[in-house]
C-alpha cells in the first residue's frame, strides 16, 4: 500500500516468488544436505584408506573417485544456481511484498548481515574444496568438507529464524524484541524438519548419481553401485523415523486458527481453496511417505534391481513434495505476510481502524483520485488476484451483479470472523464508503457486458 | 509539470544499529562488490581480445593471460554476487522507500537480472571446462557473458538513477507491468560509461596483479625467465611473463584511467548544477572525497607510467594502492550524491534506532572470525597451488 504494484498481466507477481523460492529451497537444501553428505562420505573414505583390509581400501578409492567427480556439479550448483536464486528470492519478495520485506529487514538486518558472513565462508570453502582435490593432504581436504558442512548448517540456523518468524512471530508482536521473533514457536521444529529433509535430498541426489553407474561395465562397478545405492538410501532413515514426530510438533506450534483453516475452513467459507490446501498437505504427506517406503524397499533391500528410472522418479516426487510443502507453508500464512501483524497486501493489522476512519487515500501513496476503484483494486486485491488470469476476478465475481458485489464488499470489510468467513484467506477490505463504492463500480466493469444486464 | 507522489514511509520498526554504522556498512559493502563486479563485467571482453590477439599461438603471452583471466572470471563473479548482498541489504534498509519503489516500477527488468545472471555465469563455466572442445568459438562465449553482464549493469544503473527521481514515478506507476524504462534520462549513459571504463581499468590492474603474484612465487621460476621471441612476447625486447603482465596491465590502467578523467567530467556535467556543486565546496565530506580521490588518481597515473616503462614491482604496487583509494573515494562521492538527492524526501538518519547490542556484538565477533578463516583458506589455496601456478 506504501508502494506501487508490479504484476505480470494474467499471472500476477507472487508466482515469481513461488517459482524462484521452490528452486532455491531445493538447491539450498541440497547445498546443506550435500555438504553433510560430502563430509561424512569423505570421512568414511579416509578411514577406509587407512584400513588393512584390501576390499575396504578399494572401496575407499571408489568413494574418493565418486566424491571427486560429483564435487564439480555440487560446486557449480551451490555457488551459481544456489547463490543466484537466493538473491533472486530477495529480488522477488521486494517487488511483491515490499512492505513485508522492509519489515523483515528493519527487524533482522543484523541477522541477514550475519547470514552473509556464513554464506561468504561457505562459498569460499566449497571453491577451495573443489579446486584442491589431490593438491592438499587427505586430512586437510576432509577438514575443508567438514568446515563446509558446519558453515552451511549455520546459514540454515540463521535464515530459519527469519523464515519461521513470518508464520509464527510469537512474542515479537507485543515486545518487538528480535529474539522473541527469531526463536519463535516453530523455530526448532522447522530447523529439525529442514535438516532432516536436507539429508534426504542429499540421499536422493546420491541415488540418482549412483544409479547412473554402469553395472554392466564390470563386476567391480556393479558392486560399488549396489553399495552406493544402499548407502544413499540410509540418508532417508532420519526423516523416516523422526520426521513424523517433528512434523507433529511443528503443527502443534502453529496458531489454532491456521489449523482450523486447513480442516474446517473448507465447509464454512465454501471456498474451494482450502480444501486444496488440505489436499496439498495430505498429498505431500502421502508422497513423502511413499518416497520413504520405496527408498527402503528399493535401493536398500534390493540395490541391484534399482534402476536409473526409479531414481529419477524419486527425484520428481522429491521435487513435488518440496514444492507442495513450500506452497502450503506460504498458504498457511495467508492472508498475512507476517502472521497477525501485516497482511499480504502490506496493510498492517494495527492500521485497519485508522484507515477506515480517515480513508485509504490518506494512507495509500498511490491512490489516483480520478480512478479510485482501480487504485483500490491494485493496492488491496492484486497481490493475490488478476483481472482475468490467475485467480481471475472476472471469474470469481461469478453471477454477482452490482448489488451482489456491494454486499460482498460490505462483508469483506468486517473484521469479525463470525461475519466475514473470508478472513482466513483474504485481508479485510479497508477504506471509506465512497472508496468501497468506487471499487464496486470498478469491479462490475470487469464482467463481460452481456452478463451484467 | 510532473507531480511528485508522496514518498513511501519506513516501517514503524526501529533500525537495529546506529545510522553511521549502517551507512559505513553500505559504503564499504558496495566497495567490496564493485571491485570483483568490475572484473566480471568486462573481464570477458578483455580476455576475448587477448585471445584474439594471441590467435593460434597458445604460447604467446596474450593467449596465456587471456585464458588465465577467463578462467578466473567465475570466481570473481562469485565474489561479486556474494559481496552484492551487503549493499543490497543496507540500501533496502536505509533507502528502502525509494529503492523498492523504483525496483517495482521497473520490476520485470529487475527480476530478469536473476535469469540473465545465471546464464552469464554458466557461460563462464562452460568456457572454463570446455574451452578446448570449443576451439575458435570459445572466446565468443566470453563476449556473450560480458554482454549479459553489461545488460545487468544497465538495469542496475537505471534503478540507481530512477530511485533518485520521484518526479518520474507517478507516470511510470500507471502501468503495473514493470516494463517501462525512462531511457531518456541523461545521467544513465555517462554513469554507465563511467562504470565500464573504470571496470576495464580495474581489469588492467588485475592483470598486473597476476604478474605481481607470479613474481612472488618461488616455485614458478619460468614466470620470471626472460623470453626473447617476438611471437611470444609481442615485442622485440626480451621479456619475462610476469614483468610483461605488469606492464600490460598498467598500460590498460593508464590509458583507461586517462579516458576516465574525461568521462568523469561528462558525468559531472550531466548532473544538475546544484548537485555538481556539492563536490566543489558546498558539501564538505563530498568535497573532501572528491579532492582526495582526485589526488590519489593523479598519483596512481604517475606510478602507472613508471610501471608501464619499467615493469617495476614497487611502481605497480603504488599504482594499485592509489587506484583502490581513488575507487573508495569515488564510492563515497557516489554515496553523497545519493544523500543530497534523497534528503529532500527521506532521511534515514532520522529513523528511530534501538540498538540490538547482542546481535551487533555477535556480528562483530563473527566478522573478525570470518576474516581469520578466509586468511586460512587463502593460505591453504596458496600452498596447494604452489606447483602449478602457470596454468
Ligand atoms: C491474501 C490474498 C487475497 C487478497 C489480498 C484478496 N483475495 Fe480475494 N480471494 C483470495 C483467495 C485465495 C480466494 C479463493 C479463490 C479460489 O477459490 O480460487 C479469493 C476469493 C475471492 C472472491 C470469490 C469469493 C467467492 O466465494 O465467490 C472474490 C469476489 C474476491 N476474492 C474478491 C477480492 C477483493 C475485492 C479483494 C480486494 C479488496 C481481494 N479479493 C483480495 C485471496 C485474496
Ligand atoms: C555479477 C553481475 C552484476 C553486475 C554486472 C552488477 C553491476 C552493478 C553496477 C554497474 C552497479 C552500479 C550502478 C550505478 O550506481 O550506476 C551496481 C550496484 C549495485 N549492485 Fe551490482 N551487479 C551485479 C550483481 C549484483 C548482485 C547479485 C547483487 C545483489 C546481491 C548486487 C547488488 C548491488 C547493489 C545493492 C548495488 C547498489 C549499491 C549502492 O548503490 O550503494 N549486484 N551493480
Amino acid at each position: 500500500m506504501n508502494y506501487p504494484l508490479w504484476s505480470i498481466p494474467g499471472l500476477g507477481g507472487s508466482w515469481a516468488v513461488g517459482l524462484i523460492s521452490v528452486i532455491h529451497v531445493f538447491i539450498s537444501h541440497f547445498a546443506v544436505g550435500g555438504g553433510i553428505f560430502f563430509a561424512v562420505t569423505e570421512y568414511l573414505a579416509l578411514k577406509r584408506s587407512e584400513s588393512n583390509d584390501l576390499t575396504l581400501r578399494h572401496n575407499s578409492e571408489m568413494l574418493y573417485a565418486y566424491l571427486r567427480k560429483h564435487s564439480k556439479f555440487f560446486m557449480m550448483v551451490t555457488t551459481v544456481a544456489g547463490a543466484v536464486t537466493g538473491v533472486g528470492i530477495w529480488f522477488s519478495i521486494s517487488l511483491v511484498s515490499p512492505d513485508g520485506t522492509a519489515s523483515l529487514i528493519q527487524t533482522y538486518s543484523l541477522g541477514w548481515a550475519t547470514e552473509y558472513l556464513f554464506f561468504v565462508a561457505e562459498i569460499a570453502t566449497v571453491l577451495v574444496y573443489f579446486y584442491t582435490w589431490d593438491k592438499v593432504s587427505k586430512e586437510l581436504h576432509l577438514a575443508l568438507a567438514q568446515w563446509y558442512a558446519v558453515l552451511s548448517v549455520f546459514t540454515l540456523i540463521i535464515i530459519n529464524g527469519i523464515l519461521s518468524f513470518m508464520l509464527t512471530p510469537g512474542g515479537w508482536i507485543e515486545s518487538k524484541a528480535w529474539y522473541e521473533g527469531f526463536f519463535n514457536p516453530t523455530y526448532w521444529p522447522s530447523l529439525i524438519l529442514r535438516l532432516l529433509v536436507m539429508l534426504a535430498i542429499a540421499g536422493m541426489y546420491s541415488l540418482i548419481t549412483s544409479a547412473r553407474l554402469k553395472a554392466s561395465e564390470s563386476e567391480d562397478v556393479a558392486n560399488f553401485r549396489a553399495y552406493m545405492l544402499k548407502y544413499s538410501s540410509k540418508w532417508f532413515i532420519p526423516v523416516f523415523l523422526i520426521g513424523p514426530i517433528v512434523g507433529f510438533w511443528f503443527f502443534s506450534q502453529v496458531p489454532q486458527a491456521v489449523i482450523t483453516n486447513i480442516f474446517t475452513g473448507i465447509q464454512s467459507s465454501g471456498v474451494g481453496n482450502f480444501s486444496i490446501l488440505a489436499r496439498a498437505i495430505y498429498l505431500s504427506l502421502i508422497l513423502s511417505g511413499t518416497v520413504l517406503v520405496f527408498a527402503l524397499v528399493g535401493p536398500y533391500l534390493n540395490p541391484r534391481g534399482f534402476s536409473f528410472g526409479s531414481a529419477v522418479a524419486f527425484l520428481v516426487c522429491g521435487l513435488g513434495v518440496t514444492s507442495m510443502s513450500e506452497w502450503s507453508r506460504e498458504m498457511l500464512r495467508k492472508p498475512y505476510v507476517i502472521y497477525n501483524y501485516m497482511y499480504s497486501n502490506g496493510i498492517r493489522k494495527a492500521d485497519l481502524e485508522t484507515i477506515n476512519k480517515d480513508s485509504f487515500a490518506a494512507f495509500s501513496k498511490w491512490e489516483d483520485p480520478d480512478n479510485i476503484g482501480v487504485s483500490m483494486f491494485r493496492q488491496q486485491c492484486m497481490i493475490c488476484h488478476t483481472t482475468d488470469g490467475y485467480r481471475s476476478m472476472k471469474k470469481l465475481l461469478g453471477e454477482r451483479d452490482l448489488e451482489g458485489i456491494k454486499t460482498f464488499l460490505l462483508m469483506m470489510r468486517e473484521t469479525d470472523p463470525e461475519k466475514n468467513s473470508y478472513l482466513n484467506i483474504m485481508p479485510p477490505l479497508v477504506g471509506t464508503d465512497k472508496e468501497v463504492e468506487a471499487l464496486a463500480e470498478y469491479l462490475i466493469t470487469l464482467k463481460p457486458v452481456k452478463l451484467g444486464v | 509539470m510532473n507531480e511528485i507522489v508522496s514518498i513511501p514511509s519506513y516501517q514503524p520498526i526501529p533500525f537495529p544499529a546506529p545510522f553511521v554504522v549502517l551507512e559505513v556498512l553500505l559504503i564499504l559493502g558496495f566497495f567490496l562488490h564493485l571491485i570483483p563486479m568490475n572484473i566480471s563485467l568486462v573481464g570477458g571482453f578483455v580476455s576475448a581480445i587477448c585471445l584474439f590477439i594471441g590467435g593460434e599461438n597458445a604460447d604467446s603471452f596474450y593467449s596465456r593471460i587471456g585464458k588465465q583471466l577467463a578462467f578466473s572470471l567465475p570466481i570473481f563473479t562469485s565474489f561479486a554476487i556474494t559481496q552484492g548482498i551487503v549493499p543490497l541489504l543496507f540500501i533496502q534498509l536505509l533507502y528502502g522507500p525509494m529503492f523498492y519503489t523504483s525496483s517495482i516500477l521497473m520490476g520485470s527488468y529487475w527480476i530478469s537480472i536473476v535469469l540473465i545472471l545465471v546464464i552469464a555465469y554458466y557461460l563462464l563455466y562452460i568456457y572454463k571446462f570446455n574451452f578446448k572442445k570449443l576451439g575458435a568459438f570459445a572466446p565468443w562465449l566470453l563476449i556473450a557473458a560480458s554482454f549479459l553482464f553489461l545488460v545487468i549493469a544497465y538495469i542496475f544503473t537505471h534503478n540507481m538513477t530512477l530511485m533518485l527521481q520521484p518526479e518520474k514515478w507517478l507516470e511510470l506507476s500507471k502501468s503495473t507491468t514493470g516494463l517501462a524504462l525512462s531511457n531518456a534520462e541523461p545521467q544513465i549513459l555517462p554513469r554507465l560509461l563511467h562504470t565500464i571504463i573504470g571496470s576495464i581499468a580495474v581489469t588492467g590492474l588485475t592483470i598486473g596483479c597476476f604478474g605481481l603474484y607470479l613474481k612472488t612465487r618461488k616455485n614458478a621460476p619460468e614466470a620470471t625467465l626472460e623470453v626473447n621471441d617476438p611471437l611470444i612476447t609481442g615485442s622485440d625486447n626480451p621479456e619475462s611473463y610476469s614483468t610483461w603482465l605488469i606492464k600490460f596491465g598498467s598500460t590498460i590502467y593508464l590509458v583507461l584511467t586517462f579516458i576516465q578523467f574525461l568521462s568523469g567530467v561528462w558525468f559531472l556535467l550531466s548532473l544538475p548544477r546544484e548537485v555538481m556543486l556539492i563536490y566543489m565546496g558546498k558539501h564538505l565530506p563530498a568535497t573532501i572525497s572528491f579532492g582526495l580521490s582526485f589526488f590519489t588518481a593523479i598519483v596512481s597515473l604517475i606510478m602507472a607510467l613508471f610501471a608501464v616503462l619499467k615493469g617495476s614491482k614497487f611502481a605497480f604496487v603504488m599504482t594499485l594502492i592509489n587506484a583502490l583509494l581513488t575507487i573508495l573515494g569515488m564510492v563515497f562521492m557516489r554515496h553523497y550524491l545519493r544523500v543530497v538527492e534523497t534528503i529532500k524526501y527521506i532521511d534515514p538518519a532520522k529513523v528511530a534506532v534501538k540498538i540490538q547490542w547482542d546481535w551487533l556484538f555477535i556480528f562483530a565477533v563473527l566478522a573478525v572470525l570470518l576474516i581469520v578463516y578466509l586468511g586460512w583458506l587463502v593460505k591453504v589455496a596458496h600452498n596447494a597451488f604452489d606447483k602449478d601456478v602457470l596454468n
